[in-house]
């Protein structure tokens, strides 16, 4: 339930002193308002931290203050014009929070980690083969897997195919009966082995 | 925590220029003073500093009457506030005039600089 707001007719009056530049219009709306709207986004989001609750409602007042034409007063009151407002900022900014951390997480994320790590693995591959022209990349591949045993070929291939679960590495690698968290230690192993061949397999290349 | 958030509100406004807060910031600045050190010198605590700060400078038209009103307002003797807002709008004044002497000066060098010998 929102909290308590003034009379209409005195949001309206001072919205009218604020276009006029009244100089103490400003001041009265942040002391009624700051508070009111604070109090609003702790009720309706008690889990967003109070700075960013109040950041939002501080950003909020000034950019109000800038354009204060930007409220129609034929539609709703100042006041719900403003927790509106505050609602749809903080909606906006618990999203961003969450994109950020999403994205933090993901690095930790074995099937991310191994994503990027192919990307490395497939961008050394391209520039070996950039590197040493005269070799197709079927040579190379083929140069690659003969060093292989027989997981890591299948590992190599599921790689090429831009395969992205753990879980298919698992099952290639036979280690399914294990914890995933064990699983994509073993996978990321293996990556991290045939990463140093490649490279190994790209100076030889160079050298010959 | 309703003072406090005022107070911080008071401070994040000080980039608005047409604010009293941008005022309160030019003398800060000029005169190395702390917050709390401009109010005791106004007669204000830091919570009427911050009023003072949401207020907007006087218009044009109206400077004394609107200073008058700010000073009622926020509860600081107005011949107190007038001082101090013609000294700030003096610091404020100077500034904007040496930075644009700065940068005459820095786009002369660059001309001279162009003009090959």
């Amino acid at each position: 339930m929102p909290p308590n707001e003034p009379s209409r007719e005195w949001q309206h009056e001072l919205h009218n002193r604020i276009l006029e530049n009244d100089p103490i219009a400003f001041a009265e709306l942040c002391e009624e308002a700051l508070f009111h709207v604070l109090q609003h986004l702790e009720n309706a989001f008690p889990m967003v931290d109070a700075h960013t609750r109040e950041t939002i409602v501080h950003d909020l007042l000034l950019n109000y203050h800038k354009r204060p034409k930007q409220y129609n007063p034929s539609k709703l009151s100042l006041f719900a014009y403003l927790r509106m407002a505050a609602t749809a900022d903080i909606r906006n900014e618990t999203k961003r929070q969450q994109r950020r951390a999403r994205r933090l997480a993901d690095v930790d994320d074995p099937v991310v980690e191994l994503e990027l790590q192919k990307r490395n693995t497939l961008q050394e591959l391209d520039l070996t083969y950039e590197d040493t022209s005269e070799y197709s990349l079927q040579e190379i591949r083929a140069e690659l897997e003969s060093e292989l045993n027989t997981t890591e070929r299948c590992v190599l291939a599921l790689l090429l195919d831009d395969v992205r679960e753990t879980s298919r590495y698992a099952e290639a690698m036979e280690i399914t009966h294990l914890d995933d968290l064990t699983q994509a230690r073993e996978v990321k192993r293996v990556k991290d082995r045939l990463k140093k061949r490649m490279e190994r397999l790209g100076k030889r290349l160079r050298g010959r | 925590m309703k003072s406090t958030a005022l107070i911080r509100l008071a401070q994040r406004a000080e980039e608005d220029n047409s604010l009293f807060a941008s005022l309160i910031r030019q003398f800060r600045d000029a005169e190395e003073q702390t917050q709390l050190q401009i109010a005791a010198n106004l007669g204000i605590g830091e919570l009427a500093l911050a009023r003072l700060a949401l207020c907007e400078r006087p218009r044009k038209s109206s400077i004394l009457a609107d200073l008058s009103e700010i000073a009622r307002y926020v509860g600081v003797d107005s011949r107190k506030l007038v001082e101090f807002f013609r000294y700030a709008e003096a610091v404020e004044a100077l500034r904007a005039s040496s930075s644009s002497d700065a940068q005459s000066l820095q786009a002369a060098r660059d001309k001279d600089a162009d003009i090959p010998e």
